[in-house]
């Protein structure tokens, strides 16, 4: 079993390794923790590929009892415009009907570095097909930012 | 430019203005109870037919909201599932939004309303909004 740091460490040590990041040569530029009143804390991330004008931001939380550790990613361009890779999922209608979230570490099987590892890999699939072109620079694209019907 | 007093009642989204607050400072405001998704009508397609007619436009929305603010309510939905209304009012963008209708008034921007074109059930971004704008209560 384990602990709470372990994990997130484990986490980091398993990101900085994705295939994606290695192929597309984006460095870690650093991490550092969010801390917000009723909410999680949440692991942040931050790798960048000066050459393309591209930053991703990872933001990992062990979450809630509810649900689960999980993953949201931000591909940032050299205006500071973000997308975020969930409303492009979303949006983009690219998640597969009565699958479960995908960010979400839960959703997938095995133990904790499993989960991790299966869930580096959608998010790799994602940056290296729909969005290659934006996350390397050559395109970029506004998606709506999701109000979840709260507005 | 057309008159702004009967101009925004009609577009071709079919949203029509249920209000307006007249302004002095040349800008326009749009707020409403839905924003507008690709499955229905609301304040940014009003927003954007007005900004074709000419109109400095401006919507609660996009770039108004900082990164981080956005990415702290996305977390607050991926781990409460829903979120209260008491739970709302913790996040950021609940604060900037507070900060943002307060701006657009003090700011004397004109504002359109466009009401809840969609029969939704109650916002508290709206509500808000429609409190220290109009000076509705609940």
């Amino acid at each position: 079993m384990i602990n709470t740091s372990q994990k997130l460490r484990e986490f980091e040590g398993l990101l900085r390794c994705s295939q994606f990041l290695v192929k597309y040569r984006f460095h870690f530029e650093g991490s550092e923790i969010a801390r917000s009143k009723g909410v999680s804390d949440r692991l942040i991330l931050v790798f960048s590929s000066p050459d393309r004008n591209r930053t991703l931001q990872y933001t990992f939380s062990l979450g809630s009892e509810k649900s689960g550790p999980y993953v949201m990613v931000d591909v940032i361009n050299q205006n500071g415009d973000e997308l975020s890779l969930e409303d492009y999922v979303q949006h983009g209608d690219l998640l597969e009907p009565g699958r479960p979230d995908p960010f979400l570490l839960n959703s997938y099987q095995g133990n904790f570095i499993e989960q991790s590892r299966q869930i580096i890999n959608y998010v790799d699939n994602i940056l290296s097909t729909h969005l290659l072109n934006i996350v390397i620079g050559y395109d970029w694209v506004k998606v709506p930012f999701d109000w979840k019907g709260y507005k | 430019m057309e008159n702004v007093s009967w101009n925004y009642r009609g577009t071709p989204s079919n949203i029509k203005a249920q209000r307006i607050l007249p302004g002095t400072n040349g800008k326009v405001a749009v707020i409403g109870r839905s924003m507008g998704n690709k499955n229905e009508m609301g304040v940014k397609d009003f927003a954007a037919e007005l900004k074709q007619r000419g109109y400095d436009i401006e919507i609660f929305d996009g770039d108004l909201i900082p990164h981080e603010a956005k990415s702290d309510f996305r977390a607050r939905v991926k781990e409460k599932g829903w979120l209260s209304d008491d739970d709302l009012k913790e996040t950021r963008i609940f604060e900037i939004n507070k900060k943002w209708a307060n701006k657009i008034k003090d700011e004397r921007y004109t504002i359109v309303d466009i009401g809840d074109p969609n029969g939704k059930a109650a916002s508290l971004f709206y509500n808000l909004e429609k409190q220290i704008i109009f000076g509705d209560t609940q």
